[in-house]
């Protein structure tokens, strides 16, 4: 494998000690929680998860603005870097979020908006992801995904306030939230520490992830324009 | 203890289990994950090596 860029590695070194201050922080630093129990715990990587997603998903619509407005392929792989990112911790999002709801609401599911509409973003970014591989002309292909990523995002605020607009079962902890919310709590200062450590880490990680996969997404581009060398 | 504290007195449950499974999940995928981006610029590399050799 070819020599990684120095802050990459330093990225690298930082993401791996950030997660065990994290996981120390979380598990073992932040008070149980009364009513829930340790499952609580699930809500500080929960949310970080679904923090990266968001940004994730963000950088694509930057990325396809920039493509539309310059034309440079480079912002093609950083679009389809940022959605296949997004969709690793989106997954996790929904996933963990069902794991904390079966032992407090006692399901693992629920039709409610904020997993409804998580859950169509989800299925949105999946559709990029497949309907790109359908298009073999890479300019075609940059132009659908930064018209598609930028349309698509529409998912994610409506993900983000569905739980703010609509009455749900779903608990906003960190504004006031629907009195009918179950798994709402009042964070003490030691849970606001690991809440807020969670949230660093995973934005660290997910700009390394992000980094590996915009390198992914170079090289894959100097292999295609090697082929297209050779075969004229 | 009368009846009222009975009734206010709050059990914490036991969801460690639940906790294990969400940081499991967690780390599975993302351990997937991270080797698929591994492998995928391995063999990206190997195939720009390949290539270069035959221009």
């Amino acid at each position: 494998m070819k020599s990684q860029p120095t802050f990459l590695k330093i990225l690298n070194t930082l993401s791996v000690l950030m997660v065990l201050t994290a996981i120390y922080l979380a598990v073992f630093w932040a008070p149980t929680e009364v009513t829930m129990g340790d499952v609580q715990r699930v809500f500080y990587f929960h949310v970080s998860v679904g923090w990266v997603a968001a940004i994730g998903f963000l950088l694509a619509v930057i990325a396809g603005i920039a493509y539309l407005s310059k034309g440079n392929s480079k912002w093609d792989i950083i679009g389809v870097a940022g959605v296949e990112v997004g969709l690793v911790f989106a997954f996790l999002n929904i996933v963990t979020g069902s794991i904390w709801a079966r032992p407090v609401w006692n399901t693992w599911w629920t039709w409610d908006p904020r997993l409804i509409t998580a859950t169509i973003s989800e299925l949105i970014y999946i559709a990029y992801m497949m309907l790109r591989q359908g298009i073999d002309d890479p300019d075609r292909r940059a132009r659908f995904g930064a018209i598609y990523a930028i349309l698509g995002f529409v998912s994610v605020p409506l993900s983000f306030f569905s739980i703010r607009i609509w009455r749900t079962i779903h608990p906003v902890v960190v504004a006031s939230g629907d009195a009918a919310a179950k798994g709402t709590f009042n964070m003490s200062p030691d849970m606001k520490l690991a809440f807020f450590f969670s949230l660093a880490t995973f934005t660290v990680v997910g700009a390394t992830l992000l980094w590996h996969r915009i390198r992914i997404g170079n090289l894959s581009q100097k292999v295609e324009q090697l082929k297209m060398k050779m075969y004229e | 203890m009368n009846y009222l504290q009975i009734l206010q007195e709050t059990v914490t449950p036991d969801t460690t289990d639940f906790m294990l499974l969400g940081y499991g999940v967690i780390f599975v995928v993302m351990a997937i994950y991270m080797l698929s981006l591994f492998n995928r610029t391995k063999k990206l590399e190997q195939e720009l090596v390949n290539l270069e050799e035959m221009d």
